[in-house]
């Protein structure tokens, strides 16, 4: 068991996918989805009823955030290589690298960039960089911008339709609106009086 | 003239994070940063949640990714120094950089473990103490108002009804000019 955490520490390509951000950003949601869940139902404070209902919210927010990320991050990473591809101009060992599906590619295996020149290996990085930022761009967009926003719209139907969450009671947080929606005005005129008689 | 944002300090940007062993780290501590910002102001925007549990809410967000930022930097700094470099310090100066890239990759992923452990222990006393706060601010406002309040009839479901004297009423009615 050790050996095989061993050789993973030392593998070039688990490397090359953890010294990058989207490797991170995927690992982390998916571990929210899972820790976060058994943190709630492990507290003893609230009745099962809450906790239920608390950890099943959570999974589908870092549900929905696993799909956004996903939407996401290959779209920015492909917006921030056609950014950085100008380093590639001129560089004849990257020659050949024209589209984001090809610089992947070459990224993939690590004696392709072991074997490149000073130059070329300094364009490579820049390259990669602007890969890594289309990834940060990307990941602080749709987590904290977009993934609220939507889990906002879309997680209280798919709780209710789950049977998890009752009719929405539009009154509540609106205490005043309550009281004059209960009460009765009058509507009739106070009788009128002869003073004379 | 060159563009200094666009040329060589997004240079300068791409060749820092092109070949940062520490990608997994700033990108997990930045998505904290932003939910730091951006959450509790989307909690506090909800406009169907009563005000007292808004801001509890936005409160404890804050809070918990407040928490999660030095846990993210602490933890592989910790692992590095208390397992890798203890573990593999007879390695070559290439596979030690491949160590060093995962433990950290594999750092993130546990303080992601860690974080609700973290905040359980943190969050609750603050949260006891802001619930402290807020209910002895609802004591002084509800003693402030509770003169005015006393002598007011209780509400019978008729507004301008049974709250008011009918004589009252008719008098005031008899006695306006011109009717």
């Amino acid at each position: 068991m050790s050996m095989n955490i061993k050789s993973m520490m030392k593998n070039e390509g688990f490397a090359k996918f953890a010294g990058g951000a989207v490797g991170a950003v995927y690992a982390t949601t998916v571990l929210k989805a899972a820790v976060r869940p058994a943190f709630i139902m492990a507290d003893k404070k609230n009745d099962a009823e809450t906790k239920k209902y608390t950890a099943t919210k959570e999974f589908l927010y870092q549900a929905i955030c696993l799909g956004i990320a996903a939407a996401f991050l290959p779209f920015f990473n492909r917006g921030g290589f056609q950014i950085a591809k100008k380093h590639l101009q001129g560089q004849t060992e990257l020659a050949k690298i024209t589209k984001f599906k090809e610089f992947k590619e070459f990224k993939k295996d690590y004696k392709n960039i072991e074997a490149l020149s000073k130059t070329a290996k300094e364009a490579y990085v820049k390259v990669n960089g602007g890969i890594e930022l289309g990834s940060f761009i990307g990941s602080i967009i749709g987590l904290t911008i977009v993934a609220p926003q939507i889990s906002h719209k879309i997680l209280h139907p798919m709780m209710k339709a789950m049977g998890m969450e009752k009719k929405e009671d539009k009154n509540v947080g609106k205490p005043n609106e309550i009281y004059l929606a209960d009460a009765k005005v009058p509507t009739e005129k106070p009788e009128k009086i002869n003073v004379n008689a | 003239m060159t563009n200094p944002v666009k040329g060589p300090v997004l240079d300068r940007v791409f060749k820092s994070l092109g070949d940062n062993p520490n990608s997994a780290i700033w990108v997990a501590v930045t998505i904290a940063a932003f939910k730091g910002i951006f959450r509790p102001i989307f909690t506090m925007q909800d406009k169907h949640t009563d005000p007292d549990k808004k801001k509890s809410a936005a409160i404890r967000e804050f809070l918990t990714e407040v928490i999660a930022i030095p846990v993210y930097i602490a933890t592989p700094v910790i692992i590095e120094k208390a397992i890798i470099n203890k573990v593999f310090k007879n390695e070559t100066a290439h596979v030690l950089k491949n160590i060093k890239t995962t433990s950290k990759f594999l750092s993130v992923c546990l303080s992601t473990a860690l974080i609700p452990a973290v905040c359980n222990l943190i969050q609750p006393p603050i949260m006891a103490a802001y619930k402290k706060s807020q209910d002895a601010k609802k004591a002084q406002i509800a003693e402030a108002t509770t003169p005015n309040t006393i002598n007011k009839p209780a509400f019978t479901g008729k507004l301008g009804v049974k709250t008011q004297n009918p004589l009252i009423g008719k008098i005031n009615y008899g006695m306006r000019v011109g009717s």
